[in-house]
């Protein structure tokens, strides 16, 4: 028998590109987090949304991921953590203040007879906005330069939706993540 | 400066003053602006652009808006900005001001803000020569790299657009009087590839010809990739959304727009006829417009299978045509990668 709504665990299957991109750093996120990093983060952005609509499979056209994976995080968890050098030693090199790149070279795609752009896995650091005026340049430790989110500290506060991920690549290979995400009611 | 103006038509007051010769070209604004307010004056640093970036590209104007920080409020001063582009450079930390009359000045105690159009202005100039063999000539031209040994002759453009040579000749003529190509001593013809660009994306009149809106429960890509494999040499070109997405993966693709150069039996594709635009994930478009399909092909390989994909100006003008924030920002993503790769 099937299961039925709300799911705690998800089987996504990359149709494209980008998808496939997205579950690496997906994967990379939770290798960095789960555990130690508790539920005191949360995944918004794109792959909430996709991970949400799945949970409650509502269908697949409402996936709606992009390139860049977003990560909520308090800065004190960057800190406690050593959120960048965790993600610098899963091979992610920072091309801007919240933004954090690992290139891909396994994506069963190539362009043929023209020079091949670079594809990343990308992780966007984003933090919660304290205050009435949110800032895109708070300095977070050394390196992390982040952008404020408004309303993510309340998302923070509410019960965050930890979920089993295992997502097939493009290539056939399995990823698995547990990771959590803001609530329905906070989306 | 227009903008300038716009801000004195809408009662603001300013003063412009001298630059500091002294500084650094990076630290050094394009002019320094006074803005004068009941409780005095608040100073912007001024960074003038001969074209607004693209979504993309403002992170990377950071180092110059914190340079110029320390002249004034960063204030970035450009053609045009849209609703959405204003959004974003607005989040990237500047203040704009466009030759429009719009603007979006913010400084702590200071937020004046205009919008008075919401379209881009129509170019002064005359049009870009259209029609199959002049757009053919034209996408060329914008995909020419820099890195080329030459610049290219009417020769090769003739044989890449499948025009005649005179044709050709005739076309980068109409282009010179543009000021969009400049013809060099040897002979070559050397383009102004992003003004191109925006040119081509302004005032390409559409594909045209016959597009059946149709439905699939598989992918967008899987969609493409079937395509693909019972397609013949140069009878097929996929666009937006997979195409950007198997050349520049930005966003999940909700949509494939397929060009072919004769009409195809849908049903071979196992597709089913969507009652319009907004309920299809399948486009299918028989275009006159043959410069789409480019030459020589533009070509993914997709588990070994091989993908044939539009002209990139195609797929550029596809994702801005279908619209949509992401898409958006893909499109600046490729047009990027299309004036910038080697």
């Amino acid at each position: 028998m099937a299961a039925e709504p709300p799911l705690t665990q998800l089987v996504l299957a990359a149709t494209s590109v980008a998808d496939d991109l997205g579950f690496v750093a997906l994967t990379d996120l939770s290798r960095a987090l789960h555990g130690d990093g508790g539920d005191r983060y949360r995944i918004i952005g794109g792959h909430m949304l996709t991970a949400l609509v799945a949970r409650w499979g509502l269908g697949g056209d409402l996936y709606r991921e992009t390139g860049d994976t977003d990560l909520g995080v308090p800065p004190v968890l960057v800190r406690e953590l050593d959120l960048i050098d965790r993600l610098v030693a899963l091979g992610y090199e920072q091309v801007a203040g919240d933004r954090f790149a690992r290139t891909m070279t396994d994506l069963p795609v190539r362009l043929v007879g023209t020079d091949e752009p670079t594809r990343r896995a990308i992780i966007d650091v984003l933090i919660p906005a304290y205050t009435s005026r949110p800032r895109s340049n708070r300095k977070v430790g050394e390196a992390l330069v982040a952008t404020e989110v408004p309303g993510l500290a309340t998302a923070l506060q509410r019960p965050a939706i930890t979920m089993d991920l295992r997502m097939l690549r493009l290539d056939r290979s399995m990823l698995t993540a547990t990771l959590s995400f803001c609530d329905e009611v906070w989306v | 400066m227009d903008a300038i103006h716009a801000l004195h038509e809408a009662g603001i007051s300013t003063d412009r003053l001298e630059t500091e010769s002294s500084l650094p070209g990076s630290a050094r604004p394009d002019a320094i602006l006074d803005v004068i307010t009941h409780d005095g004056r608040v100073r912007f640093a001024v960074e003038e652009k001969r074209r607004a970036p693209y979504p993309n590209e403002i992170p990377r104007l950071d180092a110059m808006r914190k340079a110029l920080t320390e002249q004034g409020q960063p204030l970035l001063v450009v053609p045009f900005v849209s609703e959405s582009l204003g959004l974003a450079i607005t989040g990237g930390g500047w203040s704009w001001a466009d030759g429009q009359g719009n603007f979006d000045l913010r400084a702590p105690g200071l937020l004046l803000r205009q919008r008075r159009t919401m379209t881009p202005p129509k170019p002064r100039r005359r049009h870009l020569p259209q029609g199959s063999g002049s757009l053919a000539i034209i996408r060329a031209l914008i995909r020419f790299s820099s890195n080329e040994d030459e610049e290219p002759s009417a020769t090769s453009l003739a044989a890449q657009a499948k025009v005649s040579q005179p044709r050709v000749s005739q076309v980068l003529r109409q282009l010179q009087d543009l000021e969009l190509v400049v013809k060099t001593e040897r002979g070559r013809w050397i383009p102004d590839r992003p003004q191109l660009l925006d040119r081509f994306l302004a005032e390409y009149p559409g594909p045209r010809g016959t597009e059946w809106y149709c439905y699939s429960l598989e992918s967008p890509t899987e969609v493409a990739v079937r395509a693909a494999a019972v397609a013949t040499d140069g009878q097929l070109a996929v666009s937006a959304d997979v195409g950007p997405d198997l050349v520049l993966a930005w966003r999940r693709p909700s949509i494939v727009i397929l060009y072919a150069a004769t009409e195809i039996d849908i049903a071979d594709l196992g597709l089913v006829r969507a009652q319009g635009r907004h309920d299809a994930n399948v486009i299918v478009r028989v275009s006159s417009d043959r410069s789409i399909i480019p030459l020589p092909a533009f070509v993914a390989e997709v588990e070994g299978i091989e993908v044939p994909l539009a002209d990139p100006t195609q797929m550029i003008w596809d994702l801005q045509d279908l619209g949509g924030a992401d898409r958006l920002e893909a499109a600046g993503m490729l047009s990027e990668w299309l004036l910038n790769r080697h």
